[in-house]
């Protein structure tokens, strides 16, 4: 009794009452859940707006100057300065003005201060025009010409023929485009598999004339005659598409009076944007975006659009989840359900969890001197010997889509093992009792019963990797990300898959476009929106493998007891 | 896992003069050797299974001592005792189950229809599937109540539609859940309830025609109702199966089964028909353990 009333006392005690119940404990947790989400939430939402708005068409404002200049931009961002820092504190507003026109006036961007500024406005048949060379044009139209010959006069009826006229011209630049790249693609491979072959039946027979070199021989003149008929034929017909096409011309007038005329196949895009209403505002902003996401890039990565880009993360990233799953997977098998626990086991497992603090960079060391060298270059002598001797260019010898891939599933395999061990774990010892007494033996077992339990955690495995490896840019740089690659490592020319090509990735070109790029100021907008097309892309994929989990899980995991 | 319950002793009767015997229990506290009472009805039972002279160790404990019993054919043999006293271990050893746990070490033998068991020759998968077993925690697999009750068929490479469906459907009735399952087969069999998972796993093990049944407290994580149809399904099995089921319910052993073996610290102290252990044993130390004064 006695003691039951002191124990009493003590729990009510107001001085450990605290303590005990860990109120400040539970303050201090959430505190730090507070702190890490709004950065998160803080990170996701700057990326988003920032690169959600690059698209959107801005007004362009004309401004005098007292000294009588005009130019004619928009304004990029704002900033107060101090004039003098060691007199007297004098400070002054400025503006960053894209100014554009870069033939002429020889920069992108300029400064302005606003005590230099006389008048400001916003005329309303300023034009920006993305043009395919040269970045952008600011200026007011004034005649469409066809053949030197003006076909309207005056910037309104002008513009008005503009927009009639250029999506046909558009899409027959595209056409002769195409027609250049493809046709010619394949009369060029098929003069180059008639050189592999002679070189082939060269190194087969020896170099000397003898019958079987001679054929070869013949066989790629004939070849090259051919090809050289049919590509003449088809410059000649691109000659008179483009012909067509490039009697068009659209003469403009800058806001310091010079004349400039643009050949109409070259504009990608133009728009007045202080003319427009809302709806052709998100016109020009729903085009913009898709530019970005179905175009090769332009200028040097930092205009256009960055499909092959989006094309070599993506297929990179399902090529390394279909490599590490099943290397990891089994490999955790055998660790988990087979090996004997000992020294032994204990060691793999640390040097596995050692395995993933290793810095990724070390990974593409080892990528380009182990895959791309060693493995591709033995492969080349192989079965490239001739290709290596045509053009004396490696095949699998270089940096890849595979190799990049191998290399970034070596980088994810501790933890698609350790999760993948944990998921072996966590399956209850009772399914597998109730397996064996079934009388199925331990393989039966671990592929009927343990493997589908597991396979929900075997996905979580996987979903991180994947994030891992769509985000990673060191060792890519070393085994085969470009900061140009246009040929896709799918495409439509036989065999389709490429697994040997060169390609590009989003998260390199974050790195290119916001770090290397010569037009730093266009690009620095770039360098958002890619970044958010980058973590929208691995949500997307990380969404349905989320999807797919808890499809899995709902089969195979009990939601009650 | 009943080794790591084995240093708790029961508390014994006979303190304060209460009349009750219990010095052979105290001898086997002790670690003495002490008979067996085994009635003379069980060896006129023909038997489907043969303890002889088995014992059992867990690295150096030993946890089984030397037991030997026959167990009849088509009848119900309930093992009882307190916790710790091995009954487990000794269902489990029936069919081998005790090879999964590291350092265990076995002498004696037991024999299945004359097969010995712990031949070297044995085949230990072989051996399984011709026994039946059904654990504490009802253990449905992660698939479909269907593919569950013919699990033990699947891993025998039996793909014929007809035959699984028949074999599902004898087995679900055997078990008492064909009325309940019969229109959703191809469910999650983790959808089930508690007690409908118990049968749907006494169905899986019945599917592939067991010599024996191995129920290790099949109802202990039960509620009574699904208790009662479990104890109703094991007297319709008694006649075609040969049932050996470990229980700690006093109750259920004296309705369900028609042998009884009361075990103590891994020694087997009476074993003999259910109706004599109950009414009329011959030790008064199993006299106060079924009637619940100790244990």
């Amino acid at each position: 009794m006695n003691s039951s009333r002191i124990q009493r006392h003590n729990i009510r005690s107001p001085y450990s009452g605290l303590m005990a119940h860990g109120e400040p404990w539970v303050w201090l947790m959430s505190g730090s859940l507070a702190v890490a989400v709004t950065m998160i939430v803080g990170l996701l939402l700057f990326i988003t707006v920032r690169g959600s708005l690059h698209f959107w068409p801005r007004p362009l404002y004309e401004i005098t100057l007292h000294s009588g200049e005009t130019c004619l931009g928009e304004v990029t961002s704002r900033e107060t300065r101090a004039n003098n820092l060691l007199e007297n504190e004098t400070f002054s507003d400025r503006r960053l003005i894209h100014i554009a026109n870069f033939e002429l006036t020889g920069t992108h961007y300029r400064w302005i201060n606003e005590s230099d500024i006389a008048t400001t406005q916003q005329p309303r048949f300023a034009t920006v025009v993305e043009r395919l060379e040269g970045g952008r044009f600011h200026g007011f139209p004034v005649r469409v010409l066809k053949n030197d010959v003006a076909v309207s006069i005056g910037p309104e009826t002008a513009w008005a023929k503009y927009e009639e006229i250029a999506p046909a011209i558009r899409q027959q630049f595209r056409d002769a485009n195409y027609l250049d790249k493809h046709k010619r693609g394949k009369l060029q491979q098929r003069l180059r598999r008639a050189r592999l072959a002679l070189f082939d039946t060269r190194l087969k027979y020896g170099t000397e004339e003898n019958s079987f070199t001679e054929a070869a021989q013949d066989k790629e003149k004939r070849i090259a005659k051919e090809v050289s008929v049919l590509s003449s034929r088809l410059d000649k017909k691109l000659a008179s598409l483009r012909k067509a096409n490039q009697a068009w011309n659209f003469e403009f007038e800058t806001a310091e009076g010079h004349s400039v005329i643009l050949p109409i196949e070259e504009i990608v895009q133009a728009w007045q944007p202080n003319n427009i209403g809302l709806w052709r505002t998100l016109r020009v902003y729903g085009a913009r975006w898709w530019e970005f996401l179905s175009d090769d890039p332009r200028e040097a990565n930092s205009a256009g659009g960055v499909f092959p880009a989006i094309c070599g993360t993506v297929s990179m990233t399902l090529f390394m989840a279909l490599l590490v799953a099943p290397f990891g997977v089994l490999a955790a098998l055998y660790l988990r359900e087979y090996a004997a626990d000992g020294p032994l086991t204990a060691t793999v497992r640390i040097a596995i969890n050692n395995l993933a603090g290793v810095p990724s960079i070390v990974y593409g060391a080892f990528g380009i001197g182990f895959f791309c060298y060693g493995v591709g270059g033995w492969i080349d002598e192989l079965f490239f010997s001739a290709s290596l001797l045509a053009d004396n260019q490696p095949t699998y010898g270089t940096g890849g889509l595979l190799w990049a891939s191998l290399t970034l599933a070596l980088l994810t395999l501790p933890v698609v093992i350790i999760a993948t061990e944990e998921a072996l774990v966590a399956v209850p010892n009772s399914m597998r009792e109730g397996s064996y007494a079934c009388g199925a033996s331990k393989w039966q077992t671990i592929y009927r019963i343990v493997l589908p339990r597991a396979l929900p955690g075997i996905m979580t495995g996987l979903i991180l990797a994947m994030a891992r490896a769509a985000g990673e840019v060191a060792p890519l740089m070393l085994v085969g990300v470009k900061k140009v690659a246009l040929d896709l490592p799918i495409d439509t020319s036989f065999p389709y898959i490429h697994p040997e090509r060169e390609f590009m990735h989003l998260a390199y070109l974050v790195y290119d476009v916001g770090f290397q790029s010569p037009n730093s100021q266009a690009a620095k907008p770039m360098v958002f929106t890619i970044t958010l097309l980058l973590v929208t892309l691995i949500a997307a994929l990380n969404i349905t493998a989320i999807y797919i989990r808890s499809h899995l899980k709902r089969r195979y995991v009990p939601q009650h007891f | 896992m009943p080794a790591q319950k084995e240093n708790l002793t029961p508390a014994l009767p006979g303190d304060g003069g209460s009349g009750i015997s219990s010095d052979r229990l105290q001898a086997v506290a002790r670690g003495d050797n002490v008979p067996t009472e085994v009635h003379q009805s069980v060896f006129e039972a023909r038997p489907v299974l043969k303890i002889n002279a088995f014992s059992l160790w867990y690295g150096t404990k030993q946890v089984i001592h030397n037991i030997s019993m026959p167990i009849p054919r088509n009848q119900v043999t309930a093992l009882v005792g307190p916790s710790g006293c091995g009954k487990s271990t000794l269902l489990r050893s029936v069919n081998r189950m005790n090879d999964l746990i590291q350092n265990v070490q076995v002498t004696g033998d037991m024999q299945l229809n004359g097969d010995s068991i712990y031949d070297s020759r044995m085949d230990v998968i072989d051996l399984r599937k011709r026994m039946g077993m059904v654990f504490q925690k009802p253990n449905p697999f992660p698939m479909s109540i269907f593919e569950n009750v013919v699990y033990a068929l699947r891993i025998d490479g039996e793909k014929n539609r007809s035959v699984l469906e028949e074999v599902c459907e004898i087995s679900l009735r055997g078990a008492a859940l064909w009325d309940e399952v019969k229109d959703c087969l191809n469910d999650s069999a983790l959808k089930l309830s508690g007690g409908q998972q118990q049968r749907l796993c006494i169905a899986r093990a019945v599917a592939a025609e067991p010599e024996v049944l191995l129920l290790d407290e099949p109802c202990s994580a039960l509620d009574p109702i699904a208790t009662g149809k479990i104890e109703d399904l094991i007297q319709e099995l008694r006649g075609r199966y040969s049932v050996l089921m470990v229980t700690h319910n006093m109750q259920q052993a004296s309705r369900a089964s028609d042998y009884t073996a009361f075990m103590y610290l891994g020694r087997l102290i009476e074993y003999g028909p259910t109706s004599d252990i109950f009414t009329n044993p011959v030790l008064q130390e199993t006299e106060s353990y079924v009637t619940g004064r100790f244990g």
